[in-house]
């Protein structure tokens, strides 16, 4: 006899915003989660290494998602600007 | 409790019937999201578990931003094993510009017959005003992913 002994359904994560798009911090959360799973069953002093490295891996991510963001809003403004339009370059550039 | 996590039981039946193909270019999916009680954008209350048979509109939140009723398009992930679980995935799936209020959701088979996959509770009500709401899928390994058969 062959027997399916479990069949489940994971957990999932929901990150929203108000007035806009994500932030860089929900963003990094959102990869670091991706990235590395840690389980709340595991051996402490483990549990806590992979914690402190997860946490590196967050504020690496952050550091890249909120650089990409910089250089795309001046990759924006840049076209924006050639467009003729200075003053929504410069609000774009405010942001 | 209104919406309650599972795998629709349904599911499980088709399983073995050869309803559901989930390889890359199989049936289509879609996750819509649903409201509970006063806290959603519905006036009615959606009912969903393991009973759920097919996709419903009772309680489904309202179209806003990118969020159209019927919800939005899974992107699959190939099904794969790991020692002796079974698995697939979904990209994370997100709607912007959307103003919502969901309590959980119901990923089903618009292929066929917009038959119930399963239902995912978010245990409170998550809100969205004119911003983006996304899900986030868990990591696709044998303990943790969307969906395990072990």
């Amino acid at each position: 006899m062959f027997e399916v002994n479990v069949a489940s359904v994971g957990s999932v994560n929901v990150v929203s915003s108000d007035n806009g798009g994500l932030s860089n911090d929900q963003i990094a959360d959102m990869a670091a989660n991706k990235i590395m799973y840690i389980s709340d069953e595991a051996p402490e002093p483990i549990r806590l290494q992979a914690e402190a490295f997860k946490d590196r891996v967050r504020n690496l991510v952050q550091y890249y998602v909120e650089l990409a963001r910089k250089e795309e809003r001046a990759t924006i403004c840049a076209k924006v600007r050639e467009a003729g339009q200075h003053q929504l370059a410069d609000a774009i550039r405010r942001l | 409790m209104a919406i309650a996590q599972a795998m629709c039981t349904a599911f499980k039946q088709e399983l073995m019937l050869g309803t559901h193909n989930f390889a890359t270019n199989g049936n289509a999916f879609k996750l819509a999201l649903y409201a509970e009680g006063s806290g959603g954008k519905s006036s009615t209350t959606a009912t969903l578990g393991a009973a759920t048979t097919a996709f419903v509109t009772t309680g489904e939140v309202a179209s806003s931003g990118t969020y159209a009723t019927g919800g939005g398009t899974l992107t699959k992930v190939a099904p794969t094993t790991s020692g002796t679980t079974a698995f697939t995935d979904f990209a994370d799936l997100s709607f912007t510009t959307a103003t919502i209020t969901a309590m959980g959701a119901l990923i089903y088979n618009s292929t066929n017959s917009n038959k119930a996959v399963a239902v995912l509770d978010f245990s409170s009500n998550k809100t969205s005003t004119s911003g983006t709401f996304t899900i986030q899928f868990p990591t696709a390994d044998a303990s943790n992913a969307i969906i395990r058969i072990a």
